[in-house]
């Protein structure tokens, strides 16, 4: 293995494929444009090679610098794997009008428990028809601009807090911790979402990330 | 000399004469500096990887003596950033001077 190699193994670590392919050809671009000056200016092939690398720097310290500009792994599987609930919602036509029916009957049925002054059973309805809707209508919602997403993104936090205040009304420290424990893979796939907005230029969203 | 958080005003003043590859943009840098800025190269990259996703520069493929090149240009959100970075900077060496001067 040649010492490129070697810093090149460094300075990809932790990068998703796509994101070292990229820093792989970037870097022996750059390396073979630099040794070939220096051979131009009449230095031998050992302390022409020995210069390229030494101008490319400490490889831990790109590494840091390009994990905060290019997919890391982790980062390309939520990618990957985020549209997965917009897919089942789809693939089954039963399950998309189940599931797009179901927070309006709630909705309708804590109205109605509501009347009957029954009150705790219409804040759980109210509560869990408000997440389900949350969470299942954006795929057939027109939400393809970074406004409307984040128009979305605000109303899906105001109903998630919310929803912690309504259902567990002066005890919502203990909610906020029940929630932020129950729903703890969400808030990572979303902190997760947020670092892919940062690093993808707008042209190359996929929808997921609008949502 | 290596002032923190200058190097994408650097790249954006480099690719504003013309579009520019990384290697050439590295030695323009230090070129124009007499060497005083002297940046790790493999850093470079980021810089211009951060810069195309803020959508202030945009990169294409190229050929330079036969040999495939990523080229990158400045675009027109780009000129705005330099401007504005240009006046910030002068601002701040305008302040320091000052401040040195007083001194």
């Amino acid at each position: 293995m040649t010492t490129l190699d070697n810093w090149l193994n460094q300075a990809v670590r932790g990068l998703s494929k796509d994101s070292a392919d990229i820093v792989h050809r970037e870097i022996h671009e750059h390396y073979e444009a630099a040794r070939e000056a220096a051979l131009n200016g009449g230095s031998d092939p050992d302390k022409a090679d020995l210069m390229a690398m030494k101008a490319l720097g400490d490889p831990h310290i790109a590494n840091r610098q390009y994990r905060k500009v290019l997919l890391t792994s982790s980062e390309a599987k939520v990618l990957r794997q985020s549209n997965a609930e917009s897919r089942m919602i789809c693939a089954n036509n039963w399950v998309k009008w189940m599931l797009l029916s179901t927070p309006g009957t709630l909705l309708l049925c804590s109205a109605v428990f509501l009347a009957m002054r029954r009150y705790d059973v219409s804040r759980g309805m109210l509560v869990f028809g408000g997440l389900m809707a949350i969470f299942f209508m954006p795929p057939f919602l027109p939400i393809y601009t970074i406004t409307r997403g984040r128009i979305y993104r605000a109303i899906k936090s105001i109903v998630l807090i919310g929803g912690v205040l309504v259902l567990f009304g002066w005890d919502s420290r203990i909610g906020l911790w029940l929630a932020s424990c129950c729903f703890f893979p969400m808030f990572f796939n979303e902190w997760k979402r947020m670092m892919i907005r940062r690093k993808l230029p707008i042209a190359q969203w996929p929808r997921q990330l609008y949502l | 000399m290596n002032l923190k958080g200058t190097l994408p005003t650097l790249i954006l003043e480099v690719l504003v004469h013309e579009p520019s590859h990384g290697y050439r943009i590295a030695q323009k840098i230090k070129l124009s500096s007499d060497g005083l800025l002297d940046f790790k190269e493999g850093t470079l990259y980021p810089a211009l990887h951060k810069l195309e996703n803020e959508g202030s520069v945009e990169s294409y493929d190229g050929v330079e003596n036969g040999r495939a090149r990523r080229y990158y240009r400045i675009t027109p959100s780009g000129r705005k950033a330099l401007k504005d970075d240009r006046a910030e900077w002068q601002q701040l060496s305008r302040a320091v001077s000052m401040i040195l001067g007083e001194a």
